[in-house]
């Protein structure tokens, strides 16, 4: 497994390079945008807590693309590695992106904050819980899209997964609109969330051990 | 004797193809060639022998022992090589190697870079700078630095130059020379196979027309190439296949020194591993 995650962490050190530009205008560049621009000044380092984790998570889709053209997977099966563990590796990096990116935006937005001078015990427990949030909603994305990308591929993968995260983003806004933000619609959301991931995982499983090369 | 590999009644079907009942043996320490025509279900039966599709029915042995998916020490005896290098283009060389570093555990990094200094493989070089034949040697590289008792390749040699495809053979023949090490090596260039294989097994359209010694093809079998008046004679003395020519009949016996005896007037050239698949597909059986 070890091998799975070194192969994906070098494609997308590759790719991080090629982008490194557009990935540090996206990052940084935009929230100071924000800050010239916007009234309200908290977008600015509000921003990179969805940004960086948000394209640190995207980074993986390359690593789908390059597996898919090289036919990569197949040849994997015939190491020692078992079709589960294939499966596990790739949720493993997408686990690590969405961590690094989560504590990248978290630094980011830190230090834009304490740079407009807005630094407070207050602005750093939102940023704080901001960040987990967004972790937390993130791996539930991961749990979604690793075994639709496995399963479809890149292209068709990519619909059913923008679908797929669309459905469950629409039923968790229409439970809290019903709910009003009520413990009772929270706990819908949690109970959702979990048992979206579990399923999907467990399909994960099934839909790699079913998958012919 | 010992098997490195048992193939047992192997099928799978699918809408346009099937892979039909196949079976052979290949024993510990030598090398078997695959031949058959492109669609012959060659690389079907790789993908059912190494468990990337699932088997209709039969089953595969390794060393007596069936191929599961959880079973990775079964798989680290074993090094494959497809006939194009599925490792993503954008990594080099080095890279490659220390995926295998982290994916064996008896990964030999010195006998990679052996081979990597051997075939003048530029070590910085991503995959896709790389030529066909280097991209090949990567391959092979990689499948024989983990102490790999069975080689499984498939085309190995395809669209490679004859220098190219000298160099790897002459490493094919190390790799066995100790007898410890099997290879099974499906290949078009019949000829390649003629100078390594130790046994051939021929695939036709889904299924074993022979799986033999190759010296037995290569010693027992010949051609017959006679006239009308000879040809009802010859082909019920052994013939396997013939087919008609402008003028004269081409015919495959199975006993070339027997049917030598039986007619001595007759001239019976050794046939060629080629001229084997040739008249077993095109000819007419008898």
């Amino acid at each position: 497994m070890k091998a799975l995650v070194y192969k994906d962490i070098m494609l997308e050190m590759h790719e991080l390079r090629r982008l490194a530009l557009y990935y540090l205008l996206c990052m940084v560049g935009m929230p100071v945008l924000f800050a010239l621009t916007s009234d309200d000044i908290s977008h600015s380092y509000a921003m990179p807590l969805m940004m960086c984790p948000v394209i640190s998570m995207v980074m993986i889709n390359t690593t789908y693309g390059c597996d898919e053209r090289s036919e990569w997977m197949r040849y994997a099966m015939t190491n020692p590695v078992t079709r589960i563990q294939y499966f596990h590796a790739k949720f493993l990096t997408h686990v690590m992106n969405v961590l690094c990116g989560s504590l990248l935006g978290f630094a980011i937005s830190t230090v834009i904050a304490i740079v407009l001078g807005q630094l407070s015990a207050e602005v750093f427990t939102n940023n704080l819980s901001s960040a987990l949030g967004m972790l937390c909603v993130l791996l539930l994305v991961g749990l979604v899209t690793t075994p639709l990308m496995l399963k479809f591929g890149v292209q068709k993968g990519s619909m059913v997964m923008m679908m797929t995260v669309t459905g469950v983003v629409l039923l968790g806004t229409g439970i809290n609109i019903l709910g009003e933000s009520s413990p009772i619609a929270n706990i819908s959301i949690l109970v959702l969330g979990i048992g979206v991931g579990v399923t999907m995982y467990l399909l994960g499983r099934k839909w790699m051990l079913e998958k012919e090369f | 004797m010992e098997f490195a590999v048992e193939v047992k009644n192997i099928t799978k079907k699918y809408e346009r193809f099937t892979l039909s009942d196949v079976s052979f043996s290949v024993p510990d320490g030598c090398i078997m060639g695959i031949v058959g025509e492109n669609g012959a279900g060659k690389s079907t039966l790789f993908k059912a022998m190494l468990n990337l599709i699932h088997k209709d029915g039969g089953e595969v042995l390794f060393w007596g022992k069936p191929l599961q998916d959880k079973d990775t020490a079964l798989k680290a005896e074993m090094g494959v090589a497809f006939d194009t290098l599925c490792f993503p283009e954008i990594l080099t060389v080095k890279q490659v190697g220390n995926i295998g570093k982290y994916t064996y555990k008896n990964w030999d990094a010195a006998r990679f870079q052996e081979l990597v200094t051997r075939f003048e493989l530029p070590e910085k070089a991503e995959v896709k700078t790389l030529s066909k034949g280097m991209k090949m040697k990567l391959n092979l590289a990689y499948a024989m630095s983990h102490n790999a008792k069975l080689l499984i390749l498939d085309e190995p040699t395809a669209g490679l130059d004859p220098i190219a495809r000298d160099e790897l053979l002459e490493l094919f023949l190390e790799f066995v020379q100790d007898e410890q090490h099997t290879i099974i090596i499906s290949s078009h260039i019949t000829t390649d196979l003629e100078k390594v294989a130790d046994y051939i097994t021929f695939i036709n359209k889904g299924q074993i027309a022979f799986s033999k010694e190759k010296d037995a093809l290569l010693y027992q079998y010949g051609i017959v190439r006679c006239g009308e008046k000879d040809f009802a004679n010859v082909k019920n003395a052994g013939c396997i296949a013939w087919r008609k020519n402008d003028c004269s009949y081409e015919m495959l016996v199975e006993h070339r020194d027997a049917l030598k005896r039986e007619f001595p007037h007759l001239v019976i050239d050794n046939a060629t591993i080629d001229e084997i698949m040739l008249l077993t597909v095109k000819g007419e059986r008898t």
